[in-house]
């Protein structure tokens, strides 16, 4: 094999492991995700949904009686109703979880903006003359404890729930 | 130096498929995507490899390199520019080289897509890795068993050109369509495995793969179609259709993806016929194995015999594994493949779809047992007994002529339940119509029974295909307030698949008239005695009179060729028709002979001339010659049926039907909580 192919090759064989091991290098993300519950029922209202459309279909170019259609379309339409309700539990529940977190986010901004508040007119340490914030129980330039009284005051908000 | 680079890179694709099929699985089980990543790119690299592996081989094809053994044997210097190019699938190892090309192009497309916007990426892991393995299987047989790259110490001065029977347009396109059909299909079957390892009860696998299989199904018809007309213009059979085990081969995994297309919208809509989806894709899949392995190991002659090899074995020893493999799978996932509903009639789509399946599978069948019956009788009796048209056309036929039946009844009955009224109501126009051409043809003379009823049987069909259209324009009219022909646009745009397949149907359709035309009114006479110079004789409403014979030049310079004339006469009124130029080419270098058909008469009816022998020069000559009414019809079916699949995968049908809550509380109604 003459050196001009080998090199090639080479050439070839180094780019081919590059663009292949490039992934590796990244961070490391999970590769699967079981499917979850609102994936399958997702999946059954695209179902549902495409049987209740052929169904309609077939009834407006006559292929299926009234009384048949009026019964299978209910049973699906009852299915459907039914994926529809446990999705939108699932859609609750999230909401509610996510509810939570909102509030809890809000409480600990408002807590902050009393604390920025409280800074301004904050304590003066006994000990070195810096100006601490009010819920703070220690001095952050020298450490001195500052007032517990004017600390306790500034504490996060325990769960009204 | 182009040449071995090619080599070089193909076996760097070889590797890259053995490191994605273990990378991909363990990326899974670790849960790492870094993995999944660098695998699903070592999968998509393949493509850029094979394609300089081929690059490599056509620059030695064009430069007459004859020092690479493949190029000595498929090219001479003679060989025109064309024919070196396409000479790469012209015998064995190029044309696994190429189907390696095909099969990665779709492999690269499928790793393309957009995994996270599909929503399949569960899949991917299991769908690179058997992708991977199964590509790695074609380029483990190129690189040890069939290596195209493989030099002459020393190189001889001239090759041998190309076969002779492949130097024909139909010949150029039938294998990369046939090889892209069988390709095609190897997406859907990944994905079911993937499916079936991620236990996954879900229809995931039948919607993502969807387009893939339409895609794939349509290249199969087309390399059939292909692989007939090649058939009918070289090989002198006289026809489309030769029975073949080489034609037999694609048709039996058609026969089998064709009813997998039907079941799959059952399990889209209803989520019923799980196991059977599965079993019919791992069938259709293990039956591509099946025909290469037999045609290409020599047990079976065909006129594939240039592609025998050793080979075979190899093929047979991957169709066992690849059964075994899907059997374990399949059983261990059963319990995630249960229903999700019952059969609410048996009077239903449903119930028709699973007739039609079981009917198609019983075709297959037949035409399988057809096929292997030398290999059949050699094992039991110690003789091999090769079945010929006629066994074929008497079990075949009548199954085929049956599912021509169902077509036009299958689309009359709604899904889940139907009622003999409804579909009664729905049959008369056609009927009717079927009557109507009857009568014609009866009063026009053509009075045997069975093929009048079989042209009422199609003229039913028909008809009944297009009321489908009527009835779909109306309901859209009336609920729409839309015109006739903005109707069928839409009715076709919201339903590509139903209606695109309705084409296909139409296309079987104006298929079968074609072949049963062929079938009960043709004419296939040899001429005894040989006819003498200036005689004449007849077959059925043609009379030929022999002109004589001369050698003439030949299309290839490496072949010589002896042309007959005949005149081509009407037998009632002497009114003279055509002249026609039956040939034969010799070919001394390939030791072989082509009979090149002579072909005149009218749209309606085909002549068709061959030139058996000659003697003292000419004096004496026999001819072989076809009469075939109707069998353009075959042709322009296919056509159509092509067409049809196109209309199906043009665009993709949407993902998920539109299912915005508005349009879900419309559809569902009263029954929804308000969000």
């Amino acid at each position: 094999m003459p050196l001009g192919t080998i090199l090639l090759g080479i050439a070839l064989l180094i780019i081919v492991v590059v663009v292949i091991a490039l992934p590796l290098l990244d961070r490391k993300t999970p590769a699967v995700q079981p499917p979850s519950r609102r994936e399958a029922l997702e999946q059954e209202r695209r179902t549902i949904i495409s049987a209740i459309r052929e169904l309609d279909f077939d009834y407006r170019t006559g292929k299926i009686d009234e009384e048949d259609y009026k019964r299978l379309r209910e049973s699906r339409v009852a299915r459907g109703a039914q994926i529809l309700r446990e999705l939108a539990e699932l859609d609750e529940a999230e909401r509610d979880v996510d509810a939570e977190i909102e509030a809890q986010v809000a409480r600990f901004r408002t807590v902050q903006a009393t604390d920025g508040r409280a800074r301004a007119k904050s304590v003066i340490c006994s000990s070195c003359g810096h100006a601490a914030g009010a819920g703070d129980k220690f001095c952050p330039q020298c450490g001195h404890p500052l007032d517990p009284q004017k600390a306790q005051a500034g504490r996060l908000p325990a769960r009204s729930e | 130096m182009f040449t071995d680079l090619g080599h070089l890179a193909v076996i760097f694709a070889f590797v890259a498929c053995l490191y994605a099929a273990v990378v991909s699985p363990l990326g899974a089980q670790r849960n790492d995507d870094r993995l999944v990543q660098s695998g699903r790119i070592a999968t998509l690299m393949t493509f850029p490899l094979i394609l300089i592996g081929c690059l490599g081989l056509w620059y030695a094809l064009l430069t007459h390199d004859f020092g690479v053994q493949y190029v000595a044997s498929v090219s001479s210097l003679a060989t025109p520019v064309f024919f070196r190019i396409t000479a790469l699938w012209g015998s064995q190892n190029g044309s696994i080289l190429f189907w390696c090309l095909i099969m990665s192009a779709f492999v690269a497309a499928a790793m393309l897509r957009d995994w996270d916007a599909a929503g399949d990426k569960p899949l991917l892991p299991y769908v690179t890795m058997t992708m991977a393995l199964v590509l790695g299987f074609f380029l483990f047989l190129q690189l040890f068993l069939t290596n195209a790259f493989v030099r002459y110490d020393f190189p001889p001065q001239d090759g041998r050109g190309l076969n002779p029977l492949l130097r024909h347009p139909g010949m150029i396109i039938h294998p990369p369509m046939l090889y892209a059909g069988y390709t095609g299909l190897l997406v859907p079957f990944a994905f079911c495995v993937a499916s079936l390892i991620t236990r996954r009860s879900d229809d995931l696998w039948l919607r993502s793969s969807r387009r893939w299989t339409l895609v794939g199904w349509a290249f199969l018809t087309a390399g059939l179609l292909l692989g007939g007309r090649w058939a009918h213009d070289v090989l002198g059979w006289g026809g489309y259709w030769g029975w073949d085990p080489s034609e037999n081969k694609p048709l039996i995994t058609w026969l089998i993806a064709t009813p997998f297309l039907h079941s799959a919208m059952i399990q889209e809509r209803r989520g019923m016929f799980k196991n059977w989806n599965v079993f019919l894709m791992m069938l259709t899949f293990a039956s591509m194995f099946f025909g290469t392995a037999f045609i290409r190991s020599g047990l079976l002659t065909s006129v594939h015999a240039f592609a025998a090899s050793d080979i075979g074995p190899y093929f047979m020893g991957a169709m066992i594994v690849i059964l075994v493999a899907c059997a374990v799978l399949w059983l261990t996932r059963l319990d995630v493949l249960r229903s999700e509903n019952k059969l609410d009639s048996a009077f239903s789509r449903e119930g028709i779809f699973l007739i039609q399946n079981v009917l198609f599978l019983s075709t297959a069948f037949t035409v399988f047992i057809g096929t292997i019956f030398p290999i059949l009788s050699e094992a039991i009796s110690g003789t091999k007994i090769t079945v010929g048209p006629p066994f074929f056309d008497q079990t075949v036929g009548p199954q085929l002529a049956a599912l021509v039946a169902l077509m036009g009844v299958a689309p009359l009955l709604a899904w889940s339940k139907s009622s003999v009224a409804a579909v009664g109501r729905q049959m008369v126009v056609p009927l009717v119509f079927a009557l109507v051409v009857v009568a014609v043809l009866f009063l026009s003379g053509a009075t045997q029974p069975v093929p009048l009823l079989l042209f009422g049987l199609c003229a039913y069909t028909l008809a009944q295909t297009l009321m489908e259209y009527v009835r779909g324009v109306r309901a859209r009219m009336r609920s729409m307030n839309e015109s006739a022909p903005l109707a069928l646009i839409r009715l076709a745009q919201k339903n590509q698949q139903r209606y695109g397949g309705y084409l296909v149907h139409i296309g079987v359709v104006l298929m079968a008239i074609g072949v049963i035309g062929k079938g009960f009114y043709g004419y296939d006479t040899i001429t005894t005695p040989a006819v003498k110079l200036n005689e004449s004789f007849t077959v059925g409403d043609y009379t030929f009179t022999y002109r004589g014979i001369r050698p003439v030049p030949c299309e290839f310079n490496d072949c010589q060729t002896m042309q007959a004339m005949l005149l081509v006469t009407s037998a009632k009124d002497g009114r003279v028709l055509d002249a026609i130029f039956p040939h034969r080419d010799h070919y001394p270098e390939q030791q072989h002979t082509a009979t090149i058909p002579a072909i005149s008469g009218t749209f309606n009816t085909e002549v068709y001339v061959l030139l058996a022998a000659w003697e003292d020069g000419g004096a004496t000559a026999s001819f072989q010659v076809f009469i075939n009414p109707l069998i353009n019809w075959v042709w322009i079916g296919g056509i159509v049926m092509l067409l049809g699949s196109i209309v199906c995968f043009w665009k993709a049908p949407e993902r998920e039907p539109v299912a915005s809550p508005a349009v879900v509380r419309r559809t569902i109604g009263a029954g929804a909580p308000a969000r």
